[in-house]
């Protein structure tokens, strides 16, 4: 169908990011960050970061998930709308990392989200996700 | 007028990390805020009593992603305290310099984004833009852009070759000078002006019973500052000034922290020069003798206070950790009444959040 | 710099019977211990003639047989007070009218450890979820059982 392509391609194009911090301890939250300043600069590649999860295509998330954030992180998933990708990104979200045995700490992203996409590091490194969000999204 | 609640967060466009900021407005006007932390409680400190003092260095270095060298500076302070080590001087140089460059790139990293939440997006990407020189620097020095695993018990990891100290020297000089042009942005410019002045006013007072600390206390008139007031590593040796300004609101925390910006090129420099030699670390025993020590070091936010209780065995007894951001998030709902809606922003950027670092 | 005579002093003043008494720890800090019910006495002591505006945090934790508490202050240098508890009576004053900063810091103490502040406005979770169920998580494991 000609209309799918042209869907499948303008999201290729344009993915936009919405970013939560599930219980991570800042780093690579700072390093997502990092993509949108000049050195980085996914905006070159299309990749817009998004404030509402109501606009968002891909869900970035760092840190292990805590006891509190979890309803939070499930909310936020349940808002964005179909078809939607989640990163874990870091090892905290990819596994719990070094604080999987926390009494707050659920593990990973998996425990509560389906998960497309793991990138490892502690901190992961800005060309890591960006190398992430684009095998992602010839996934798609 | 009827009262409206407005809730900002855990996930908002103006927090980086997830907090729960509660506002009770009249119009335009709030009249109350509350706060909940505890989204990123991890349990560091009962985390920490699993694992050996070796293991746990790499565990605090996680308490925060931006400030994590002074974590393990403190922490090996406290351990080494407890052992009797004194560790060799050119270790507590290179903690210095670390600790140092850390304070910049966290100074910078704060100016972006009270840029960014005062619309101010140029400066954000100009400041984030010229934080990638430091980070380089340190990923040049360690290995790690935000995590160093720079110190060890009983000194540190890394060394400074002399290649490396030419080109900090090189590096920090065309750093300065993008300084001095912030500066005289941050001087000049009107709209910062008229979004930072008179906002979020915060009296010496408030800083004394609250237990503020940090350039935000130094801001408000306070001049401690624990490198010169309880000098630790090896601030003895070196000079800088503590800076402080007596405005109180936003606009002066920037300005004191861009004159820390300053003073810590001019303190990363001292060390190039006078960098002594030697051996980089002492080795450290696996067990520490049973006793209790505090150390305070100053992070990038001010006072950090470690207590480490040994009882013997090669795992701490119990650990405290009092990062500086908590007694500014217990200040910041004193903050924001009285403030129109559209100032919330540059009072919560500008207090230099780091919530990680309260919630441990 | 603080003088340790005056400090230790001033908190020989606040408590009739000379059972204070102050020591120098590890890095010059120094260490009092204080019976739980002349810890605000012992407090204003320090407040007002050791002049210790600044309460660093207070730690809580368990050894075992009881609970301690303690209390640091600095003002260039470092002054601990501890307070013992017994487990079955974990309960002490509060400060926070005395110093609005250790209203989150007693927060913390209590649902980290179980211990009661007396007085205090609010002891609802700082940290720790509100549907947090289990026993304060540090104390030590044989209690948690």
């Amino acid at each position: 169908m000609i209309v799918e392509r042209i869907i499948r391609w303008a999201r290729r194009r344009s993915p936009w990011v919405l970013h939560f911090n599930s219980g991570g301890c800042n780093g690579c939250d700072i390093e997502f960050l990092d993509l949108l300043t000049p050195r980085y600069d996914i905006e070159r590649l299309g990749i817009l970061k998004e404030a509402s999860p109501r606009h968002a295509d891909i869900l970035i998330c760092t840190g292990p998930v805590t006891r509190q954030s979890r309803d939070r992180l499930l909310r936020i998933y349940e808002q964005i709308p179909e078809p939607k990708w989640v990163a874990a990104v870091g090892a905290c979200a990819c596994s719990g990392g070094i604080f999987a045995e926390g009494y707050n700490v659920l593990g990973g992203i998996d425990r509560v989200l389906p998960v497309s996409m793991y990138v490892p590091g502690c901190p992961c490194r800005p060309e890591a996700m960006i190398d992430a969000l684009v095998r992602l999204l010839e996934s798609i | 007028m009827s009262r409206i609640t407005i809730p900002i967060g855990p996930q908002h466009p103006l927090l980086k990390e997830p907090l729960s900021l509660v506002l009770e407005a009249i119009g335009e006007r709030i009249v109350s805020a509350s706060m909940r932390i505890g989204y990123v409680h991890r349990g560091i400190e009962l985390l920490c009593q699993r694992r050996t003092y070796v293991q746990n260095v790499h565990l605090f270095e996680r308490v925060c992603g931006i400030c994590s060298q002074v974590h393990t500076t403190a922490y090996c302070q406290a351990v080494e305290a407890l052992l009797g080590l004194e560790i060799p001087p050119r270790a507590a140089y290179i903690r210095v310099l670390m600790c140092e460059l850390e304070r910049i790139h966290s100074h910078l990293l704060w100016l972006g984004v009270l840029a960014e939440a005062i619309g101010f997006t140029t400066i954000f990407m100009y400041a984030w833009r010229d934080r990638e020189i430091v980070l380089d620097l340190m990923e040049e020095l360690s290995g790690g852009r935000v995590s160093h695993s720079a110190n060890i018990i009983g000194g540190v990891r890394i060394g400074v070759s002399s290649e490396q100290a030419r080109l900090l020297e090189g590096q920090l000089a065309t750093f300065a000078e993008q300084m001095e042009f912030f500066r005289e942005l941050l001087d000049r410019d009107r709209s910062f002006h008229r979004r930072t002045q008179n906002v979020g006013y915060m009296s010496l007072e408030m800083v004394h019973s609250y237990g503020v600390v940090g350039p935000a206390a130094r801001s408000s008139g306070c001049t401690v500052d624990v490198r010169r007031a309880a000098p630790y590593a090896a601030y003895p040796s070196l000079a800088f000034e503590v800076i402080s300004a007596s405005e109180g609101d936003v606009w002066s925390r920037a300005q004191v922290r861009l004159m820390e910006i300053m003073q810590s090129l001019s303190i990363c420099n001292q060390v190039i020069e006078a960098l002594p030699g030697g051996p980089l670390a002492v080795g450290a025993p696996r067990r520490v003798p049973p006793g209790e020590v505090v150390t305070r070091c100053e992070a990038p936010r001010g006072e950090l206070i470690y207590y480490v209780r040994s009882d013997g065995s090669e795992r701490p007894a119990r650990i405290k950790v009092r990062t500086p951001t908590l007694p500014m998030l217990m200040v910041i709902s004193h903050l924001l009444p009285g403030l129109e809606t559209a100032d919330v922003a540059a009072v919560m950027a500008g207090a230099d959040l780091c919530v990680a670092c309260a919630d441990r | 710099m603080m003088d340790m005579d005056r400090i230790s002093d001033a908190l020989q003043r606040s408590c009739e019977d000379n059972s204070i008494r102050l020591r120098e720890g590890l890095g010059g800090e120094l260490f009092a211990d204080v019976p739980p019910g002349k810890l605000v006495v012992a407090v204003r002591a320090i407040l007002q003639e050791g002049h210790f505006h600044h309460l660093s945090t207070i730690s809580g934790l368990d050894s075992g047989q009881e609970l301690e508490v303690l209390y640091h202050f600095w003002s260039g240098r470092g002054v601990t007070l501890r307070v013992r508890c017994p487990k079955s009576r974990a309960s002490l004053p509060t400060l926070a009218g005395l110093i609005p900063a250790a209203d989150w810091y007693e927060r913390e103490v209590h649902e980290l450890l179980g211990i009661e502040f007396a007085g205090h406005p609010d002891l609802s979770p700082l940290l720790l979820p509100d549907d947090w169920d289990a026993p304060p998580p540090l104390l030590s494991r044989e209690d948690a059982q």
